[in-house]
This record gives structure tokens, C-alpha cells and sequence, in this order.
């Protein structure tokens, strides 16, 4: 075995990026890294361009039928195509140690859209849903 | 380096892109043709040019193992971290890992899920440096 030439700072993507939590500016959870996205360069190196989250990108990591099941159900659900998963730009990245740390808020990049979906399709249609309980 | 065996859309639709998760478990072939283990991690570095807040992050390299469980634990980064006994078994375990630079790299199939790599054999891994901040 030879020796690599270069001793720069580096990061392991798996062991440092994948499945690591995302905070927004505030410091409230947005979602974890469930994959992430990797573009070409003119010289064939690949550069980081997002962190893709939620069960459009935990998906294709499932073995088999799971994986399959998660994406189908999740695009049903959403609206969204199947590989048009939520997409957290590198840009909008503050910081990466232990978790991502973003430099906006959560509701700027949109992770909630099943959340919402349950709070006016599914909460919003329960008899007595937006009554004032009081 | 070339890559990518379908590079019909390139022109049209701007720079492919792929996911890390197709990138992890591909096969590495020697130039001697004899295949050799998979993708368990892909190793970054950071680039000369800033995105938003930080410099983006770039392929150095690919660590090439048997996908034992777990990872190396920081084993590879810190060789005489302790305990003493948990890094010889992790060591052990992963004693057939080693790594390939990105310039090491002569073709990626994406589809086929192949790498040919123009080394007879895997190069040392080496500790990491501190990640960036």
C-alpha cells in the first residue's frame, strides 16, 4: 500500500454528515440529513450542493419493499414527485459539528409539508376542530 | 476522470447530480481487473469557494472496507485512543479497509455501480485531520 500525499482538514460524510440533526437560526429541529446531495464538477470531483431530508430522501436507503413502500407513500401524501425530495441548499448552511446549523428559519425551507398536511386534512376535519375550547 | 456511463443529459440539463447513498456500496476495481471491497465512506474536504457561509465541501477521496458493523469509531483518527482494548477489535475488524484518492479514480458507473481506480491495491488510511469549522 502507498501513503496519500495530502493531510488537509477533513470530514467522513457518513460518519459526520448522514443521519445528524438539522437546526435552524433559532436552534429548533428541522429534520435529520437522510442523504445527501452531490454534484459534478468540471474536474470530476463531486461538491455538497444540499442535505436532502425526510422520507422522499430516507427512501432508497431502505432495503427492498420498505424503501419502496416509504417513497410511494410519502409522494402520495405530498403531492411531490418521487425523487423531487425536500432539499436543504449547502448555502443555507451555517456551521456543521455535532448537528447542521443553519443560517435561516425553519419555515423558510419548507420540511413540514406532512405536517401540515395532517393539520388541515386530517386534524381540521375532526367535528369540533377550530372551536375555541374554551 | 471520466464519469457517469449516460452523460446524454449532461449538456442540457447543467451538471449531474447523485445522491451519497448511491455513492456508498459501490465496487471498486483494480487496473488489474480483480474487484475489490465497497464504498463505506466518502471523505471531504473543504473547497476555495464559499456557498452562503461556509466553503463547500469536495471529494478527497473514498475509504474502501468490507461494510464491517459500525464504523471505525474515531480509530482512524486518533490511533491510541483509548480504551486500549476497543481500538485493536476495531482495528481488527477493519484491518482490511484502506483508502482511494479522488485522483486515483479513472471512470465511475453510476448505473452499474462501479469504480475503476488506477491502483493495483488500496493505499493506507490515514488518520484524519480535524474537521473544518
Amino acid at each position: 500500500m502507498s501513503t496519500p500525499a495530502s493531510r488537509r482538514p477533513e470530514l467522513d460524510a457518513l460518519h459526520q454528515l448522514l443521519d445528524r440533526q438539522i437546526l435552524d437560526n433559532d436552534g429548533l429541529m428541522v429534520g435529520k440529513v437522510d442523504d445527501v446531495e452531490l454534484e459534478e464538477r468540471e474536474d470530476g470531483r463531486l461538491v455538497v450542493t444540499a442535505f436532502l431530508t425526510g422520507p422522499g430522501a430516507l427512501g432508497p436507503r431502505l432495503a427492498g419493499a420498505w424503501g419502496s413502500i416509504t417513497v410511494r407513500t410519502w409522494s402520495r401524501l405530498s403531492g411531490r414527485a418521487p425523487e423531487d425530495c425536500t432539499r436543504i441548499g449547502y448555502g443555507a448552511v451555517s456551521s456543521i459539528n455535532t448537528a447542521i446549523h443553519l443560517g435561516v428559519s425553519r419555515s423558510s425551507v419548507a420540511v413540514d409539508g406532512f405536517e401540515t398536511w395532517v393539520r388541515t386534512r386530517l386534524i381540521a376535519a375532526l367535528p369540533g376542530a377550530g372551536k375555541d375550547p374554551s | 476522470m471520466s464519469t457517469a456511463s449516460d452523460d446524454q443529459d449532461r449538456g442540457s440539463q447543467g451538471p449531474r447530480r447523485h445522491r451519497l447513498d448511491d455513492l456508498l456500496g459501490m465496487r471498486v476495481w483494480f487496473s488489474d481487473g480483480s474487484s475489490g471491497d465497497q464504498v463505506t465512506d466518502v471523505r471531504l474536504v473543504p473547497g476555495d469557494r464559499v456557498r452562503g457561509q461556509l466553503n463547500e465541501l469536495v471529494t478527497e477521496g473514498l475509504v474502501i472496507g468490507r461494510r464491517r458493523p459500525g464504523t471505525l469509531f474515531g480509530y482512524d483518527r486518533h490511533p491510541h485512543q483509548g480504551p486500549w482494548l476497543v481500538g485493536v477489535i476495531v482495528r481488527f475488524l477493519h484491518r482490511h479497509t484502506g483508502y482511494v484518492e479522488w485522483s486515483d479514480i479513472r471512470h465511475i458507473d453510476w448505473d452499474a455501480g462501479r469504480i475503476d481506480v488506477t491502483l493495483a491495491a488500496l493505499r493506507d488510511l490515514q488518520p484524519r485531520g480535524e474537521p473544518p469549522s
